[in-house]
């Protein structure tokens, strides 16, 4: 149960604030009611709020602009949204801003009083978790330093420190001993390369027979130096999140990943300059990262920005200790200030692009829609997509097929990157295969990123990192291909004539 | 469950104590592991062949017998062509076990039909074995066997002879595709052998294993019979490469048929796209 909670209620029937207050009161909570979004706002600004529940519809600044502003001066508190015309794309949008949830009018008194309920539950529970994390990793969590000296001191965790890098086509992931400090862009984009390829290798020796696993691991295999990855950016993390789901989970834990993961420190950092095929706040994230990383470098006019989001990385944050700054209220507006503007540039980006049912209804409910037929067509099955995809995850699993380990019977059992994309992929020694042509595989590709994936794991198989949209030689943007499987009037996308 | 936090990918050596020839292309391998493998029925292992790589098998012993395991393999492909070429003493290599066998916790007490269909019989001998090793537990087996034709029907001396022979409580219904000259029993496909059954299905279970098409009828003659989803098991084939729920090959739906199957109840699969295919 959650004890008493301050209420905000921001509606412009005043029926609807009144009912909100009685049925709230009755359940022990203080409400305070507004009746416009300016007037709820300047309530906001003056007392402690755990709960927002807001109208989304009202004149002068509405719903979401309500929310907006809330999430910004106290991502604590919770915000449910009240929606009267049953616009679920509004909901939708309110959900992905941070709203704890939405309830329709007309609404009874049990819907509004456990949807209140569950969003305070769910609020303290995220209290809990962050009090736990900062009594972890200290006070001190983040610093502001000069570029030079944060790079002094991830050089010295270890010899494999990679720092993102300017290159004549787009950031690389470049050793920090090789690459010049004018060269180091801790902004701009999320790097060419996934990042999957510093913990699950393009192909690598997995056992050896008859000899055993012993053997392997003492073949120092396994890194002793620490290694850090910086410049990560959202996308990139939520996909490393997909990943150890797969590799960490369940009963079997695959030990070269863990071996890797365990030893990498994961220093992410915002997104200054997102690129035309972004599309990360479509899958519900934003350009900069807030948790699950160890540190997070942002960029301020004055320095970087440090902020420690695990032990290991707190820890290296106190050992910066000279030309560290305390983090002043306004560097932390103006990093604000800079996220805001560059989530701005993605989401307009994407106008045009917003499905108007989310990626999982509409791909769970178009398995026979010609539309994938008519997109499938310029599917050339290169498999690029998948390779280059920060959360694929198939691989195979292969004989070192040579005479001479015959002859000296040893033998070894490779992985390799496997592709859905390819057409034997699922066919199984009697011939049958499931995914005998392009469409299928296409079809199979959407479904499990945006379906099957989440329904196995939790979480969609796409952060909307967009590098399958750059490399697709058939010029297939997954984007366009939702939103034409969302309606009409989207036939330009995809090239497909209407 | 605790994480098996050792190298999942690494076989361990097993010597082929002897190799059967069931029919023209299907062989048993009994193989001696190094060291024993428990498994539950149903589950399967990866199985190498120097130098030509794995493919999954469920072993068709029973899973009393740790020290030794038949593998009942029909020739189909590359790999399983070289195994048909391994001569007892010479060593083969073992992962697993894998994935979720039988519940043969939830059989008590019930009736079992079994059907199975060519090779689809090794697994189901595996069950067999489990199953008659408790027989007290369980209302009563019927099992219904169809093969091509009388010379592909496998385990021949066991399925004709011994076991129908083994208890009052056991029920066998044969039949071949195609007879012949020697052959007096049942001709037609195996969903005839589930006409006229006097199985009180209320409280019986149904575990279907063989190929494809075989499954795909054999599920639509048991729901026509009365046989609601969940008390129909299958065993689904599909591409099972790492065995561990990662590689991605066997996926049907949100299922990695390796990790949550091979066996299956229809109920959990009846909706994925993929599944007769």
């Amino acid at each position: 149960m959650v004890a008493e909670a301050n209420v905000l209620v921001i509606d412009d029937e005043e029926t609807v604030c009144r009912s909100c207050a009685r049925i709230l009161s009755e359940k022990g909570h203080t409400v305070t009611t507004a009746l416009n979004g300016e007037e709820g706002l300047r309530q906001f600004g003056e007392s402690h709020f755990d709960l927002v529940i807001s109208d989304l519809k009202m004149p002068g600044t509405g719903g979401i602009g309500v929310l907006r502003q809330v999430k910004e001066r106290s991502p604590q508190t919770a915000v449910i949204v009240i929606t009267g015309y049953s616009s679920v794309g509004s909901a939708i949008e309110a959900m992905k801003l941070g709203a704890a949830d939405y309830i329709e009018k007309p609404f009874t008194p049990d819907e509004l009083a456990t949807a209140a309920a569950l969003a305070l539950e769910r609020r303290a529970e995220r209290a809990a978790v962050a009090l736990e994390r900062r009594e972890l990793i200290g006070e001190k969590t983040s610093v502001l330093v000069g570029r030079a000296a944060f790079r002094e001191i991830i050089e010295g965790v270890g010899r494999d420190v990679y720092v993102p890098r300017r290159r004549e086509k787009g950031l690389r992931y470049s050793l920090a001993g090789q690459c010049p400090e004018e060269e180091v862009l801790w902004g701009e984009i999320r790097p060419v390369d996934p990042l999957k390829v510093f913990f699950f290798d393009p192909r690598r020796r997995v056992a050896a027979y008859p000899s055993a696993w012993s053997e392997i691991v003492s073949g120092g295999e396994t890194p002793e130096h620490a290694r850090v990855i910086a410049g990560v950016k959202r996308c990139d993390l939520q996909a490393l999140d997909a990943l150890d789901r797969v590799f960490l989970e369940g009963d079997f834990i695959d030990p070269f990943y863990k071996a890797v993961r365990d030893n990498t420190l994961i220093v992410t950092s915002d997104c200054s300059n997102p690129g035309p095929s972004c599309s990360c706040v479509l899958m519900g994230l934003s350009p900069f990262c807030e948790e699950g990383f160890d540190l997070n470098v942002s960029e301020v006019a004055e320095g970087l920005i440090v902020e420690a989001g695990s032990e290991r990385g707190g820890k290296l944050v106190e050992t910066i200790v000279e030309g560290a700054q305390q983090v002043a209220p306004s560097h932390l507006e103006e990093r604000h200030e800079r996220r805001d503007q560059v989530q701005e540039i993605v989401r307009t980006g994407l106008a045009d692009l917003q499905p108007e049912e989310p990626y999982e209804e509409l791909v769970k409910h178009a398995a026979d829609s010609p539309v994938w037929e008519e997109c499938a067509e310029r599917c050339v099955g290169c498999a690029a997509c998948t390779q280059i995809c920060p959360t694929c995850h198939c691989f195979y699993l292969h004989e070192q097929a040579q005479e001479k380990a015959r002859v000296e019977g040893r033998y070894e059992i490779i992985r390799t990157w496997d592709s859905c994309q390819y057409p034997a992929f699922a066919r199984v020694a009697g011939g049958a295969n499931p995914r005998k042509s392009v469409r299928e595989r296409f079809l199979h590709r959407y479904t499990d990123k945006f379906v099957d994936f989440k329904e196995a794991y939790g979480v969609f198989g796409c952060t909307g990192c967009g590098r399958c949209v750059d490399v697709c030689m058939g010029k297939i943007d997954m984007r366009e291909v939702l939103y034409k499987l969302g309606g009409t009037g989207a036939a330009r996308y995809c090239g497909v004539k209407a | 469950m605790t994480p098996n936090l050792t190298n999942p990918y690494q076989p361990i050596r097993a010597q082929v104590e002897k190799v059967i020839q069931e029919t023209p292309n299907i062989r048993t391998f009994v193989l001696r592991p190094r060291t024993p493998i428990v498994f539950q029925t149903g589950q399967f292992i990866e199985l190498t062949v120097p130098g030509f790589g794995e493919a999954p098998f469920t072993p068709s012993s029973s899973p009393e017998i740790e020290e030794q395991m038949d593998v009942t393999v029909m020739k189909a492909g590359k790999m399983t062509a070289a195994l048909h070429g391994v001569q007892p003493g010479e060593w083969v290599g073992l992962r697993g076990p894998f994935g979720l066998g039988y519940p043969i916790g939830d059989f008590v007490g019930k009736e079992i039909l079994i059907v199975g269909g060519g090779v689809g019989l090794a697994p189901l001998r595996s069950l067999f074995f489990a199953l008659v090793h408790r027989l007290d537990m369980y209302e009563r087996i019927v099992f219904c066997y169809g093969a091509r034709t009388p010379s592909d029907i496998v385990y021949r001396k066991a399925i004709l002879e011994e076991w129908p022979k083994l208890d009052p409580k056991i029920v066998f219904r044969m039949t071949v595709d195609k007879g012949d000259d020697s052959w007096k029993g049942n001709v037609g496909l195996v969903t005839t052998t589930l006409d006229n059954l006097d199985v009180s299905v209320a409280n019986s279970v149904a575990v279907v294993c063989g190929p494809p098409i075989m499954m795909k009828f054999s599920t639509l003659k048991l729901l026509s019979l009365g046989y609601q989803p969940e008390q129909i098991y299958l065993s689904m084939e599909k591409n099972m490469s790492c065995g561990i729920g990662k590689c991605g090959h066997c996926q049907l739906g949100k299922y990695y048929v390796c990790r949550d199957g091979p066996v299956f109840s229809y109920d959990q699969i009846k909706d994925a796209r993929e599944t007769w295919d």
